[in-house]
């Protein structure tokens, strides 16, 4: 069984009179891969950096076995400083090793002499996650790790990642990219007004609340949605109707049935089915109305 | 110790390739030195005694007061202050090669201004060197600790270079290293005596004493108890 590369029991964090976290709580093993999820203001960043030890946290416990590193979302170096000068300064203080296999896949040495500067937005995103990955973490923070990154940069870094992930780094990703969640996360925590709101896997998360497909309806005339069983009116969009069902070839029967009964002609009709997308949507949308 | 021994020699580099500081490190204080120093010593020759010290002076406070304090604003104002402290790189750190690199630096303009006057302006060379440059030593230090406040205090810019013309022009006027202070009135010259430039003139043109030792290394004191608090209030420590 592997062991815990981080545990954080009850974390609280006030400012003020406001309390941001309420007692989170979040468990991540070796080769684990985590996101931490949640609607602006859920307290993502402020439970990242309790973790991390840039705030002072006022209560819970958080535990971290081996060495961490640590990518921030929005980070800087000094301007003229160049990308191995970068490396060496973290690597002495840091007192581990670089990791050179890493750096070729990122694409460092590529980067030459030139100043902090003059890289691009993925470049110095790429030396930044370079710089975590000094000393072999055990457990890895990636705060939105693909942001500013192009195609090419992205696929070195998942590439990154999974090669992390098999020698058996956790880690823990803060992201805003749902397709990149559900292609690399073992895990999703999502927050939600400073509480855990959901933990378990995407598919667990996929399988939460209401299930099934969207059907997208374009119709000369509104159907009269009042009538139907199978499927529920849920609003309108770029005129089109949307209808959920949780039995897609039902749903669809009955909706073209009505409008053949009807008269109506369909001029256009769309099947979603329901992604990680819309589930967390759902769970902002829930709190919006709470 | 190799850690920082390392960070304290990127930041020389670090300053070298930065055009704002080599403004205020090397060029604005020889070029001041190469005008002001042709017309103070042809209007009046009794100036090539003194010279040397006044020029001295003001390099040394143009580079401490609007030089050192800019790189560690920039740091310490920004995202870069959380990316070293996610490396593991000490906050004191980052202060304490600036410092040692400024040092250098501006001993290095100070050294450039000894050897240059006499033979452009004919200036007379301190009859005493070592006593010179152990003297100019310490007004660099003090000088350097208040600068390194400075930094530490002001997270913008424009902050910054507005308080540190309140440091550096009265080190400047109030010194005697432009005209003698025995013409300037009673309060402004008492008011000089609280920075560091103004003890350090008297005590490099050879009228200073002990009072003027204690007065520069009681000025140190402070600003670097200053500085201490300050990364202290910044959190410099990971907490975890």
């Amino acid at each position: 069984m592997s062991k815990s590369a981080l545990t954080v029991q009850n974390l609280c964090k006030r400012y003020g009179e406001k309390e941001v976290l309420k007692g989170v709580s979040l468990t991540l093993k070796e080769g684990e891969i985590a996101a931490l999820l949640g609607p602006n203001g859920a307290g993502k960043t402020t439970a990242l950096e309790c973790i991390e030890g840039l705030r002072t946290r006022d209560s819970g416990r958080v535990e971290i076995s081996g060495r961490l590193g640590v990518q921030l979302q929005s980070s800087s170096l000094p301007a003229t400083i160049r990308p191995q000068e970068a490396l060496e300064l973290f690597c002495r203080w840091n007192g581990g090793e670089r990791d050179r296999e890493a750096e070729a896949e990122l694409g460092i040495d590529a980067l030459g002499k030139r100043p902090y500067r003059a890289l691009s937005t993925g470049q110095k995103r790429r030396l930044h996650l370079a710089l975590a990955l000094i000393g072999r973490p055990s457990l890895l923070f990636l705060d939105e790790p693909t942001a500013g990154l192009d195609v090419e940069g992205r696929a070195a870094l998942h590439r990154q990642i999974g090669r992390l992930k098999e020698r058996g780094c956790a880690i823990l990703l803060a992201s805003h990219d749902m397709a990149e969640v559900e292609r690399l996360c073992d895990q999703i925590v999502l927050l939600k007004g400073g509480r855990v709101a959901f933990s378990g896997s995407p598919s667990e998360l996929l399988c939460q609340g209401e299930t099934g497909a969207q059907i997208s309806l374009k119709t000369g005339v509104p159907l009269d949605a009042a009538a139907l069983k199978s499927c529920r009116f849920t609003g309108e969009h770029q005129g089109y109707a949307l209808y959920r069902t949780q039995q897609l070839d039902e749903g669809l029967w009955e909706l073209l049935s009505l409008a053949r009964s009807a008269g109506v002609r369909v001029e256009d009709l769309r099947v979603e089915h329901q992604s990680l997308e819309d589930r967390f949507l759902d769970f902002a949308q829930q709190e919006e109305t709470k | 110790m190799t850690a920082f021994f390392y960070q304290a020699v990127l930041q020389w580099k670090l300053d070298l390739r930065n055009r704002d500081v080599l403004l205020t490190y090397y060029l604005v204080p020889l070029v001041f030195f190469l005008f002001m120093g042709g017309i103070l010593t042809s209007l009046d020759p009794g100036a090539k005694e003194t010279v040397i010290p006044a020029m001295s002076v003001f390099a040394v406070s143009m580079g401490a007061f609007l030089g050192a304090p800019v790189p560690l604003t920039a740091l310490y104002g920004s995202e870069t202050k959380k990316a070293y402290q996610v490396g593991r790189i000490p906050l004191w750190a980052p202060a304490a090669s600036n410092f040692l690199s400024a040092f250098v630096h501006l001993f290095l303009v100070s050294l450039l201004i000894l050897l240059l006057a006499p033979p452009l302006f004919d200036a007379s060379l301190p009859p005493h060197l070592p006593l010179y440059l152990g003297t100019m030593a310490l007004f660099l230090f003090s000088c350097l600790c208040l600068g390194t406040a400075l930094g530490l205090f002001f997270q913008t810019s424009s902050r910054l270079t507005m308080v540190a013309q309140v440091f550096f022009l009265p080190s400047i006027m109030l010194s005697g290293a432009l005209f003698p202070a025995a013409f300037l009135p009673d309060p402004l010259r008492l008011a000089g005596r609280l920075f560091p430039a103004s003890w350090s003139y008297s005590l490099l043109t050879g009228e200073g004493g002990w009072q003027a030792i204690a007065a520069l290394l009681l000025i140190s004191l402070v600003a670097l108890g200053l500085c201490g608090w300050r990364l202290s209030k910044r959190g410099g420590l990971l907490t975890r």
